[in-house]
């Protein structure tokens, strides 16, 4: 009955779109208000543990209540009851390492704000550029990504990455926990690839890029030690917003996120930030060269989020799968492991954690990396990535698996409780031109 | 100090050289008789006979006489070479520049492209859209063709470059202008150093070519298949100017072109793949090419034999890759490391197939490198008697100078090398290179060699000296009683020599002069004292030095050669065999469905029989149960395996053809066969309005280029509209009006084109008498194939107007378009694709990365399937077209179709717009074996694909790709650890080749 309720609010969502002349973003959802309790689904809870036939509850805006039907001792009359019998139930997906929001069309250059001028702008906040109106943002929810972490891109310190929820008015409500990270892209050290490349012009070049690499390097350095300098005056007196933006990595309220392309770089990225003491380091973008140096990371505690599984290996003569392996190969060395999606397809984060199962994870494990894992790595695990009670209610339901794209189908989504539209441009667009082909063949 | 000697040298034979000079005497002449008789040497012949204890005599430039205890005519300055070896100098047909002052201001395609477009940026929009025509002489209309061009004209001796060709043993070289696509013609010239007209000993030699466009002003051609292309049209160019009536046109390249197509033709490759490209031109138009190779045949050596082509091959060994940190090691190619041993037997595996073959020291870093590399193809077991020949005879015969250069014999110039012995050993020393009869001396024979024991006086004390070493810089080692005197040095310069030492705080400088046996002379003490000094004579005894010796690096035997020489190449490649699936769910795509149990054989690389309990003796069985069995997936769209992508030199490249440039090497072949696909239509990029002819090739990986085509495929030509086609503000079109203009008007020429050779045709050879017959175009013809229903239009666009248009415009030329690429916006005129009946190739998801994909979805793809339309799914990318099956997933999930439907998407409906149904597509008895086995439904993302096999054989396995990869792994550490060892030993390359030791 209650379903029914909120199916036809969907509906009546839905048809007040059809009438939009372009298309536009969903409405916010309006924080819960009542206790909602969905029964009957497979509740996958990002911890590795799957419940059939349960219940979750949550109440505003946090999980009250996961387990099995039959321990519940819940009142169902408390609640709006949504069956989900049948279904599946998750938590909401993380994806770290995005530009989100910052950029609209990659090909439309006033369209990017993910990268500023110059080198060192650990100033910069990914936060108040988040454009929540983005078209992007409701097509990659609605299959089932609700968390992001909105980064921007460039190389040395490129600025203060942000975690926020993908259902807002403005960026103020969208930050979910803002300018909790800071970017560091490693300089790429000199290499020696290539097809049959004559060694001397590799050489040279090789020569080239290890003296910029050097130059790089110290830079990094030098304002890394004006940084900790800074860090332990309280309250300077003069500030300076680079270093200001500094501070956080040395008393652990910002993580520090390592950018590096080959192995001998994240070492050297890695022992760096340790050497100055900062207090959270993750790698943001393990391949292949993070698992030359798997040792260290695990010496170090140092957790990675696999970049892009979906991607083509790092050499030719690699295994021709090694990016779909990474994920599981990293776990089975007890190394924290998260995984993210980038590509012009932004909706496809469940399936590039679904790709890793058929190479050695189990599904829940698949799931971990993007939820509970994602979360840890964020910092953000005290509050979502796992369905336990007392975090927030970001839960999806799917009628199938939501890590294999033939049963991927988001039917609800909650973000703190708010039963979010999964509706999106695409979808819009679809209906519009429906209507185009019901009109031309009612005319006829 | 060597360098500085080596000049010292140059400058004397300069003075001493006499050639013919028929200028009038100015002052008082001083003609020599440079009569020359060399006795009891050892004289090589020619490669097959070696002569002993042979005199033979020189004048005039020429060799007058070979043989035994000649009679030498008075006057003859005799030289004695007993125990001395003379070779004949070597030839080489490839000396690129030399002697010819090369402008400096541009080099390299890639540069120069940029350059260009730099400089259209600058000369702004204006400009570009009504080029003004750069005034030219009589020349080809494309700056790349410069055969009229003749090395006679610009060739000025460089003695910088004859030096160094002469330390390599070369006499005679032919020179070329290293420039362009046709290169007009070479000249033999002899390494002497004098002026043009008397070391020329042939004028146009060879008429010489390359796939490099070189110098030139035409952004056209900017890509190997444009370049190809190119050659293509002016060979047909040629063709019909030769028919043309006189007066009508005149073209100086293609006048020389014709006038020296008798000659013998050069080629030059970059790489082996590019002989076979060289060889289907050779075909075309009945050329016999001899190759200029690159030194890397070896890696398709099969095929290189298969074309029949001469080879010119240099011996430019790759410098071994730096391995130190092992970080590094793992990012090194593994095609780098291969090559690198591999490299040093190519000679001598060429040699080994009987391809004739000769050797040139272009390509190499430093040409003082050519005798220890040649050397070093030696030991990786070139037969010396091969190389000589390849050095020798071979160059000389291919360029019809067999009785001139190559050997000593009468009447032959007289390039001539003495040498210690064994040219080809390590320790063989180069004494004296003469060229046309003058002798240019790296070590003068004339020295006296003092080598032995002596008795040094001195200041009334006695010494013991041993001079030891080599004869023209001997060593010295003093004693005094028993104790060597450090630091004690010997100078010896013609017959003046000159001891230093020192001993109990006094330093002795003794110079003298040699005095019969004996050495004398008066010297200084440091004191001030002046003493008298000698050295008698004692004994020829001294110690052999041995401190210049070093151990060369042991040859180490190199490892097997992967075909395509690639990561995942085979050693061992698979081969055609009998299976039997059995017990598999078995995805027909035909109207049986998906069949579950099923067993299916596969016979002669067809599809033999399906069913139950099938029984196939001898056919090897595999047990599929729990696995689905599907047809390979063909990928519609993509890019990969081309050695080029986009032809930017113009807007309208329909000439262009993808099958020019297929790289069977590409990695991605075996790639996509790890994702299940077996076929794909690779393209012309989408940079012009009209790209190229397209090709469709099977994942056949180990086959050559040609082999992957399939068979009976029809034609495809790309055209591309919007964003990609007018983002190059310089070049038209720069709106969507304009595309629709440059398209309409290209089929218009067309048209009118296909109507000039109709009525042509039409006349009987009486009526054309007289009348200019129309000029093969192959840019039309391309687009008359279209309009005559040959080749079909496939069409990159993204949004409906454009889509419209194209559709509209081919309808009003009376055709139709094939397929419709990308086109996101598809779902927005559905009605009229299914009118215009046009199939659609899309994304399943892509959308965003650009303005004109903005109103792209994921519900595209069900929505023109829903309207009817021939739908399938493509990648245009190499890594997602390894997971078509998962895309083909994703419209079960946006459009909620049956999974049949939905495997048919990359299967079944590209091999129907490709028109390749009848054979591929779906599991029917007749059909290709092209099959893939995975581990589960093959729409569902937890399913692998666990062999691919393709017309029958298996080139994708999961437990022989697990094996292969141990093979890398072991072979990459096998060769790093080679290299690592023989970093140890002195450096080969470090050493200067100066040909003494």
């Amino acid at each position: 009955m209650k379903t029914k309720v909120i199916f036809s609010v969907i509906i009546s969502i839905a048809i007040a779109c059809i009438f939009q002349a372009r298309a536009q973003s969903p409405v916010v959802a309006p924080p819960q208000k009542k206790p909602v309790m969905l029964t009957g689904g497979t509740i996958h809870t990002g911890t590795g543990e799957v419940i059939e036939n349960g219940i979750i509850a949550f109440s505003a805006g946090k999980i009250t209540f996961v387990g099995k039907a039959s321990d519940s001792r819940l009142d169902r009359r408390d609640y709006e009851v949504i069956d989900v019998t049948g279904k599946h139930v998750y938590p909401g997906l993380i994806l770290p390492n995005t530009t989100l929001g910052l950029v609209e069309i990659s090909g439309v250059d006033v369209t990017v704000d993910s990268r500023e001028l110059g080198d060192l702008n650990p100033n910069v906040r990914a936060i108040v550029a988040y454009n929540t109106d983005s078209h992007v943002i409701p097509v990659i929810r609605s299959n089932g990504t609700l968390i992001a972490q909105i980064t921007p891109q460039g190389t040395l310190l490129p600025g203060t990455a942000s975690v926020v929820q993908l259902d807002a008015w403005n960026w103020k409500d969208a930050a979910y926990r803002p300018d909790n990270g800071l970017i560091l892209g490693w300089p790429r050290r000199a290499e020696a690839t290539g097809r049959q490349a004559f060694v001397t012009e590799a050489q040279t070049t090789a020569a080239s890029a290890q003296s910029s690499y050097e130059r790089s390097v110290e830079q990094l350095e030098k304002i890394f030690t004006d940084a900790v300098a800074y860090a332990a005056v309280e309250k300077p007196e003069k500030t300076n917003l680079r270093l200001e933006a500094m501070r956080g990595l040395f008393n652990g309220s910002k993580t520090l996120f390592i950018n590096a392309q080959d192995a001998k770089g994240i070492i050297a990225a890695v022992s760096f930030a340790k050497r100055y003491g900062v207090k959270k380091i993750v790698l943001a973008n393990a391949t292949e060269s993070a698992w030359e140096v798997k040792d260290f990371l695990k010496e170090n505690n140092i957790p990675v989020i696999v970049a892009n599984p979906l991607s083509l290996p790092l050499y030719e003569h690699s295994d021709v799968r090694m990016p779909f392996k990474l994920a599981a190969m990293f776990m089975k060395e007890g190394i924290l492991t998260g995984l993210t999606y980038s590509s012009m397809a932004y909706g496809n984060l469940p399936f590039a954690a679904g790709q890793t199962v058929a190479y050695g994870l189990t599904k829940e494990e698949a799931l971990q990396t993007v939820t509970l894992n994602n979360a840890k790595i964020l910092g953000i695990d005290d509050v979502t990535g796992s369905l336990e009670p007392g975090k927030d209610a970001n839960i999806v339901v799917s009628t199938g698996d939501l890590l294999d794209m033939k049963t991927n189908n988001v039917e609800l989504a909650f973000i703190t409780g708010r039963n979010i539209s999964l509706d999106n441009k695409h979808k819009q667009l679809t209906r519009r031109f429906k209507e185009k082909y019901n009109n031309v063949n009612s005319g006829n | 100090m060597r360098i500085k000697l080596l000049f010292l040298f140059w400058l004397i034979s300069i003075a001493v050289n006499s050639q013919q000079d028929y200028a009038p005497v100015v002052g008082v002449s001083d003609r020599r008789p440079e009569v020359y008789g060399f006795r009891n040497a050892k004289v090589v012949v020619d490669y097959q006979t070696t002569m002993e204890n042979t005199d033979f005599l020189v004048s005039e430039g020429r060799i007058i006489s070979v043989g035994k205890n000649l009679s030498f005519p008075p006057g003859t300055v005799i030289i004695d070479l007993t125990g001395k070896t003379v070779y004949p100098s070597f030839v080489d047909v490839y000396a690129p520049n030399y002697g010819i002052r090369v402008q400096q201001t541009t080099s390299g395609d890639a540069s120069q492209m940029a350059r260009l477009v730099a400089v259209q940026q600058q000369t702004g929009r204006q400009a570009a859209q009504q080029p003004e025509p750069e005034a030219r002489v009589a020349d080809y209309w494309n700056e790349g063709i410069k055969a009229s061009f003749n090395v006679a004209d610009e060739f000025i001796p460089d003695s910088r470059s004859a030096g160094e060709y002469r330390q390599a043993g070369f006499g005679a070289v032919v020179t070329f202008k290293a420039d362009g696509l046709a290169r007009g013609t070479s000249a033999l010239v002899t390494t002497g150093d004098g002026k043009a007209n008397s070391v020329m000993l042939k004028n146009r030699a060879t008429a010489n070519y390359s796939f490099n466009r070189g110098r030139s002003s035409d952004l056209y051609p900017a890509s190997l298949f444009g370049i190809i292309a190119l050659l293509r049209q002016f060979n047909y160019d040629a063709q019909w100017y030769k028919q043309l009536p006189p007066g009508y046109l005149h073209d100086e390249d293609i006048e020389a072109y014709l006038a020296n197509l008798s000659l013998p033709q050069v080629m030059e490759v970059r790489n082996k793949l590019e002989i076979m490209r060289a060889d289907r031109i050779a075909k075309e138009f009945g050329i016999n090419y001899i190759i200029k190779g690159a030194g890397d045949e070896y890696q398709a050596l099969s095929d290189v034999k298969k074309t029949g082509m001469k080879l010119i091959i240099p011996v430019n060994f790759p410098e071994a890759p730096d391995v130190k940190d092992p970080y590094d090691a793992a990012r090194v190619a593994y095609t780098t490391l291969k090559h690198y041993e591999l490299a040093p037997s190519n000679l001598s595996m060429i040699a080994s197939t009987g391809i004739p073959f000769t050797i040139t020291s272009a390509d190499l870093r430093q040409r003082s490198s050519f005798l220890a590399n040649l050397r070093k193809a030696i030991k990786y077991g070139l037969p010396e008697t091969e190389a000589l020949k390849a050095l020798t005879y071979t160059p000389a015969s291919l360029i019809g100078a067999a009785d001139l250069v190559g050997a000593i014999k009468k009447n032959m110039i007289a390039n001539f090398l003495i040498t210690s012995g064994n040219i080809f050993s390590d320790d063989c020393v180069i004494y004296e290179h003469w060229v046309q009869g003058v002798p240019y001396r790296f070590v003068d024979l004339r020295l006296k060699d003092l080598r032995g024991t002596y008795d040094l006086q001195v200041d009334g004390e006695k010494y013991k000296m041993v001079l030891s070493g080599t004869f023209d810089k001997p060593a010295v080692k003093l004693l005094y009683d028993t104790t060597e005197i450090r630091g004690a040095t010997f100078t010896l310069e013609k017959d003046l020599v000159s001891i230093t030492f020192e001993r109990q705080k006094i330093r002795y400088r003794l110079p003298g002069y040699i005095s019969g046996n004996d050495l004398t002379g008066k010297g200084q003490l440091d004191n001030g004292k002046w003493v008298n000094w000698k050295a008698t004579f004692v004994s020829r005894d001294f110690e052999p030095d041995t401190r210049q010796k070093r151990p060369s690096p042991p040859v180490i035997k190199p490892g097997p050669v992967p075909y395509p020489f690639s990561p995942y190449g085979w050693i061992e490649p698979p081969e055609q065999e009998d299976v039997l699936f059995r017990n598999a769910t078995v995805w027909t795509n035909e109207k049986e469905g998906i069949l579950k149990n099923t067993d299916v054989l596969v016979k002669g690389g067809k599809i033999a029989a399906i069913g139950r309990n099938l029984s196939a003796p001898g056919a090897k069985v595999i047990d599929a149960t729990g696995m689905h069995l599907t047809p390979g997936i063909i990928d519609e769209h993509s890019h990969i395996a081309l050695d080029a992508t986009n032809e930017m030199g113009q807007a309208i490249t329909s000439e262009v053809r993808c099958s020019d440039v297929i790289d069977p090497e590409d990695i991605s072949i075996y790639r996509q066969l790890a994702g299940g696909v077996t076929a794909a239509h690779i393209l012309h990029g989408s940079a012009n309005p009209i790209g190229g002819q397209s090709v469709i090739i099977k994942h056949r990986w180990g086959r050559p280029a040609e082999e992957l085509k399939v068979e009976g495929q029809v034609g495809f030509l790309k055209h591309a509209l919007g964003e990609n086609v007018k983002r190059t503000t310089t070049r038209y079109p720069n709106t969507r009006m304009g595309v629709e203009q440059i398209i309409r008007d290209a089929y218009q020429r067309a048209v009118d084109y296909n109507r000039e050779w109709r009525t042509w045709n039409a006349l009987k050879p009486s009526e054309r008498v007289g009348k200019i017959p129309p000029r093969r175009d192959l840019e039309l013809d391309a687009l008359v194939d279209v309009l005559e229903g040959r080749s079909f239009i496939v069409c990159h666009t993204y949004v409906q107007s454009e889509g419209a248009m194209i559709m509209n415009l081919a309808q009003e030329f009376g055709v139709k378009v094939n397929t419709l690429i990308h086109f996101n916006e598809g779902y927005k005129i559905a009605d009229q694709i299914k009118e215009h009946g046009a199939a659609a190739s899309v994304f399943s998801d892509w959308w965003d990365y650009k303005y004109e994909v903005y109103e792209g979805t994921t519900y595209n793809a069900p929505m023109l399937l829903s309207q009817g339309i021939l739908t399938c799914l493509h990648s245009d990318d190499a890594e997602m077209g390894r997971r078509l099956n998962q895309e083909a997933a994703k419209v079960i999930k946006y459009g909620n179709i049956p999974e049949e439907e939905a495997l048919k998407l990359v299967t079944l409906n590209p091999a129907k717009i490709l028109h390749l149904d009848h054979r591929m597509g779906s599991i029917k008895v007749g059909k290709d074996a092209d099959l893939v086995l995975w581990t589960d439904n093959p729409l569902s993302i937890y399913a692998r694909a666990n062999k691919t096999m393709v017309d029958g054989v298996i080139y994708f396995d999961e437990d022989i790709d697990a094996r292969i990869r141990e093979q890398i792994a072991n072979d990459r550490n096998r060769i790093i650890s080679n290299i690592l060892r023989e970093s140890q030993q002195p450096s080969q390359s470090a050493t200067s080749n100066f040909p003494r030791r």
